[in-house]
């Protein structure tokens, strides 16, 4: 690529003597950080990111590890070349003459804007393929069905398959490995329903109806639903339990709450 | 510090009284706002009390009421109408001496308290209020990481707390939108371009003080009882009865965005009209193209949000119903109209910094720009594109899947035209003579803040990352990041290098070295513990934090104890500076832009003689000092010192 | 250009009319943004007709032959205003300033014309549908704006009576850009309330 040409040109116009190839360097000093920085992400991140309860969700959190890692090079780039140019560059007190000024390098701008042209295409494309795999789901013909009706400050849960409501204490309880979709819609203000980890979210709003995906609950374990819209007073208070447990202690339930299995 | 007047003897200009400085001035503008604002209050109280068939007032029009006549009696009372039934009736022009007496001839600091046309008092007097509303701003931040920093609600009621959740947003949001097109669009950017003032002189001060007169409006609002929607203001939320304290926030807005109109017709009209000769577009420096692609984004966006929040005001006041569903109204109205507006926006906020940065680096670097074209030709794009990617705030509403393939790939181009932002910015750092100043350091904090908030922006860009991310605290670190590390921190070092040539003293840099670095700090350890907290689920605007996401927002409020105290280390800073700070010289850094060859106080006519300029300010390495030529002699003389060592 | 204090303000004469040129267009396009909104705001609602209450039985436009009647004046206001601006452009003078009066008439008498279409709108009852709201904004918005091309008019007859628009032609034409704008967006507004 062009980056040569500014190697070449340093070169050139440095005065007589051994002036260290700063290019040079910095592209060293940026290669080894960006693989350190990898190898701690790679160690860091099943500790940081809470462990994935859905197929939804399991490919957000792949999604945000591979973003992470182009994030760290493209990153250190900036970070190496800003540190480097302060370290080596700096002058004393106001300086007195000005440096040779870089020479224009349309290449390397043509470069740049070519890279950075590809880069973003490819996290286009993984995000558009990665969203259309989760929400191209075919309901299969088992698929859960579950009304949830926001209000301010709570969430009121349906199982209309069933014919239960979640009384008293609003849960969500979900069979594992059954296909679920959620049915979501307000009684009031604005609300926003998410499961961090099933990978769920959707907007309630008053008078309409909005579905999340179809989303497949791969453990089993107790995860809570979330408000993520300001509805005010008690937004934050506006949180319930969702208990993914096995399908006979779904069933019996099902059961405890009026319905029918 | 007062002015210099140049010349005594060709204007017949008298030492006003009292009694002239008095009225009309801010303090006539206030007794009068008041005034008219109880009495219509008043009036609508009593009118609406009686047209009511249950006999009560409509809470909502006496407080609208109140803000309207207050505003229109303040501008009365403040003498803005003065001018204009003098262009209707009056039997002359304008003389001269009239024009000077009106931007602020012989009047001291007065000036700075009455309608002033001066842009450089304008430009001071949004300076102040910029501080002002960041201190204020920033003691809501204060308040909130007090509250966040255990779980349980502690300090606060629900109902104060989103309130101050509020109130920080909206005047920080509002404070970031004026910072630099204010400030330094008013004083620098006519002086940079060698004008003597702006096109329009009086909707100047037009612009300036309906800022000035909205601040009490959003203030007003906690003694009626607070908002509770935060800063964007959704309906149907905000149009629930409640209190009134929600019109505090429409009319604030509303206000708002007259105000930045205004502003945005001056300054482009004088950019495309008052360029000295020689400034042709090539040579514009990179600060003016920011701000000018800045204020006609705003231009372009604000008109949207104030029919938002005429709609709010509407249905709170006339009970119509753009937003309520049970009679036809939608949410998804609300949502499309305020980020129709509210992307544009937070590119109003970002452009400007941006420029400053690029503008700052090339002086501390004594390099031109790199890709100093291809960078204004980002600019642009990123202003053309920011208008087409609101939807991306919709991901999750539910409404109009369809669009969201489409709104992620403009999202996603935007990434591009920033990221050569990058490219620019370390070619210009790279083998320059850099001078290590604390401009340069908030420049640098700007570019290491705007790498991480531009990053984590792609988080949000993509659809099944920001499936999990959308309404955490993921979100919020993001646009913390995005405003407050790159923005604000591009705002400081405009601040830190303006400042010399604006008020004529040097503040300290040690002082301001710590600013700096507590801020830096603070910053960094506040927001990369809340990104955590996002990423691991915490829903943002919480009162009342769950216990798992207890450690990192603790950890976040103790780094926000750094923030506080560089906040108070800036304001001793500014303090002592105005009190005994040692003069600055005319061109403090050795700047080549044209602000930096008039002297220091600027004088009121800006140049003796209108400059003729021949190259971009960006030509270092070269042996001009400057790059105009005063009717092709050489370039000598008062007007165009040469940087002084430190004396 | 000049050279001290004393001419700060006096700006060349194409400057004067470039400025004033740039600002009334932005102003333009900062409200025909504003109109749009609305627009849009109508086209959405009624396009979403959430819960299937965005217009009810009973729910009528405003009556058709007033708001004919202020449509009228409007573009009467307009032509009237186009024949004395052209003239005085010509002249560099002040025109045939009976035919500016005659434009400012025709305004006044759309305003009082639109505020009258306002109070006779009919809607009863509270809370109003979407649809009433809609038409609210777009009744509301229209004599705003009459009211406001009113003062900008009578602002223009005191120069125009006081002889101080010999010279200043382009004040007449800028004003003009303002007029006919109005004039526009408000019957396009009016048709919209007709289809909507």
């Amino acid at each position: 690529m062009s980056e040569t040409n500014i190697e070449g040109n340093s070169r050139a116009t440095s005065p007589a003597g051994r002036e260290p190839d700063h290019f040079r360097r910095v592209m060293i000093i940026w290669i080894v950080l960006s693989i350190i920085g990898i190898v701690i992400w790679a160690l860091l991140a099943p500790v940081i990111l809470p462990k994935g309860a859905s197929d939804l969700d399991g490919t957000d959190d792949f999604t945000i590890t591979v973003l992470t890692d182009l994030a760290i090079p493209v990153a250190m780039f900036v970070f190496v070349f800003l540190a480097y140019s302060l370290f080596f560059f700096r002058t004393k007190d106001r300086p007195t003459e000005d440096p040779v000024p870089l020479k224009p390098r349309p290449g390397l701008q043509i470069g740049w804007l070519g890279i950075t042209s590809v880069l973003c295409l490819f996290l286009f494309i993984w995000g558009m393929v990665a969203y259309y795999q989760e929400t191209a789901a075919a309901s299969a013909s088992n698929t859960l069905v579950v009304q949830v009706t926001a209000q301010q400050w709570q969430w009121t849960f349906n199982y209309p398959q069933y014919g239960a409501t979640s009384q008293g204490a609003q849960v969500i309880e979900l069979p594992v490995n059954r296909p679920v979709q959620f049915l979501v819609t307000s009684k009031d203000v604005l609300h926003g329903f998410a499961i961090r980890a099933l990978g769920v979210r959707i907007d309630a709003n008053p008078g309409e109806m909005t579905n999340t995906p179809v989303v497949t609950p791969t453990q089993i374990g107790n995860y809570t639903v979330n408000c993520v819209e300001l509805c005010g007073l008690f937004h934050s208070d506006m949180w319930e339990a969702v208990n993914v447990v096995s399908d006979s202690s779904f069933n019996s339930w099902i059961v405890s709450q009026g319905g029918h299995p | 510090m007062t002015e210099k007047v140049v010349t005594e003897t060709t204007t017949e200009a008298r030492r006003p009284s009292l009694i002239q400085n008095l009225f009309p001035s801010v303090l006539s503008g206030i007794v009068l706002g008041v005034v008219g604002a109880a009495i219509a209050g008043v009036l609508v109280n009593r009118i609406t009390t009686a047209i009511n068939p249950d006999g009560v007032p409509n809470d909502d029009a006496v407080v609208a009421a109140v803000y309207t006549a207050w505003v229109l009696f303040f501008l009365v009372g403040i003498g803005a109408f003065n001018d204009v039934l003098k262009w209707g009736f009056a039997r002359r022009d304008p003389t001269p001496a009239e024009e000077l007496q009106l931007a602020g001839k012989g009047q001291g600091l007065w000036r700075y308290f009455r309608w002033t046309t001066d842009h450089k008092v304008v430009g001071m007097q949004y300076l102040a209020t910029t501080l002002f509303l960041f201190f204020v701003g920033s003691m809501g931040a204060f308040m909130i990481r007090l509250e966040q920093s255990r779980p349980g609600a502690i300090f606060f009621t629900p109902s104060t707390y989103n309130t101050i959740v509020g109130m920080h947003g909206i005047i920080m949001i509002v404070a970031a939108v004026i910072m630099v097109a204010g400030p330094f669009g008013n004083f620098v950017v006519p002086i940079m371009i060698g004008a003597r003032d702006m096109a329009f002189p009086r909707l100047n001060a037009l612009s300036y003080w309906l800022l000035f007169l909205d601040i009490p409006i959003i203030i007003t609002t906690l003694a009626l009882g607070g908002f509770q929607t935060g800063w964007t203001g959704y309906a149907p939320l905000s149009v629930q009865g409640l209190t009134p304290g929600m019109e505090a926030y429409c009319f604030f807005i509303i206000i708002f965005a007259i105000s930045t109109t205004v502003a945005a017709l001056n300054i482009i009209s004088t950019v495309l009209v008052m360029r000295t000769r020689g400034m042709t577009w090539g040579r514009l420096p990179i600060l003016v193209w920011g701000v000018l692609l800045s204020v006609f984004l705003s231009l372009t966006a604000f008109p949207t949000f104030m029919m938002s929040q005429t709609m709010v005001v509407m249905d709170r006041v006339f009970q119509t119903s753009f937003f309520a569903a049970s009679y036809g109204g939608n949410n998804w109205l609300y949502e499309h109209l305020f980020w129709f507006f509210g992307h544009p926006e937070v590119y109003v906020i970002l452009l400007p910094s941006l420029a400053i940065a690029a503008e700052v680096t090339a002086v501390f670097s004594r390099k031109g720009i790199f890709g100093r074209r291809m960078l204004v030709g980002s600019l642009i794009t990123i202003s053309i594109l920011s208008v087409i990617v609101w939807g991306h705030h919709l991901y999750f509403s539910g409404s109009n899947n369809a669009l969201d393939a489409p709104f992620m790939l403009d999202t996603e181009l935007i990434s591009i035209p920033t990221g050569f932002f990058f490219l620019a910015m370390i070619g210009t750092f790279w083998r320059g003579k850099i001078w290590v100043t604390v401009p340069i350091l908030f420049v640098v904090g700007t570019l290491v803040n705007f790498v991480v908030g531009g990053i984590t922006g792609i988080y949000l860009a993509d659809l099944p990352t920001d499936e999990i991310l959308h309404g955490g605290m993921f979100v919020t670190a993001h646009f913390h990041f995005t405003l407050v590390g790159t923005a604000v921190f591009g705002f400081f070092a405009g601040f830190y290098y303006w400042f010399p040539k604006m008020v004529g003293k040097r503040l300290d840099p040690t002082l301001g070295q710590l600013h700096f670095w507590l801020f830096e700090v603070g910053f960094l350890g506040t927001f990369m513990s809340l990104f955590y907290a996002g990423l691991i689920g915490e829903p943002r605007w919480s009162a009342n934090i769950a216990p798992p996401f207890a450690t990192p927002n603790t950890i976040a409020s103790l780094f926000a104890i750094l923030i506080a105290v560089s906040v108070f280390v800036t304001v001793y800073n500014v303090i002592i500076t105005l009190r005994s700070g040692e003069p600055a010289v005319a061109n403090e850094w050795g700047g080549k832009t044209l602000e930096w060859s008039v002297p220091t106080p600027v004088p009121l006519e800006n140049f003796e003689e209108l400059p003729v300029v021949t190259s971009t300010p960006y030509d270092y390495g070269s042996p001009e000092p400057y790059p105009s030529d005063v009717e092709g002699t050489t370039l000598e003389g008062p007007l165009l010192p040469q940087p002084q060592p430190e004396s | 250009m000049s050279t001290s204090l004393e001419h700060v303000h006096e700006l060349e004469p194409h400057i004067r009319v470039g400025r004033a040129r740039a600002a009334v267009i932005m102003f333009i396009l900062s409200d025909a943004l504003s109109v749009l909104a609305i627009l849009a705001a109508g086209g959405y609602l009624n396009s979403l007709n959430t819960e299937s209450q965005f217009k009810v039985a009973g729910d009528h436009p405003p009556a058709f032959l007033p708001g004919l009647l202020v449509a009228i004046a409007l573009v009467l206001s307009g032509l009237s205003y186009y024949w004395w601006e052209r003239r005085a452009r010509e002249n560099e003078g002040t025109g045939q300033a009976a035919f500016f009066i005659v434009a400012l008439v025709f305004v006044f008498l759309a305003l009082v014309g639109q505020i009258w279409v306002n109070m006779s709108l009919g809607y009863t009852t509270t809370p109003f549908h979407a649809y009433e709201s809609v038409l609210m904004l777009i009744t509301w918005f229209t004599w705003v704006h009459f009211l406001l091309l009113t003062i900008i008019g009578l602002l223009l007859l005191g120069r125009v009576l006081r002889g101080r628009l010999a010279g200043h032609g382009y004040i007449a034409e800028v004003t003009g850009y303002w007029w006919y704008y109005t004039v526009l967006s408000s019957l396009l507004l009016w048709l919209f309330s007709l289809v909507i």
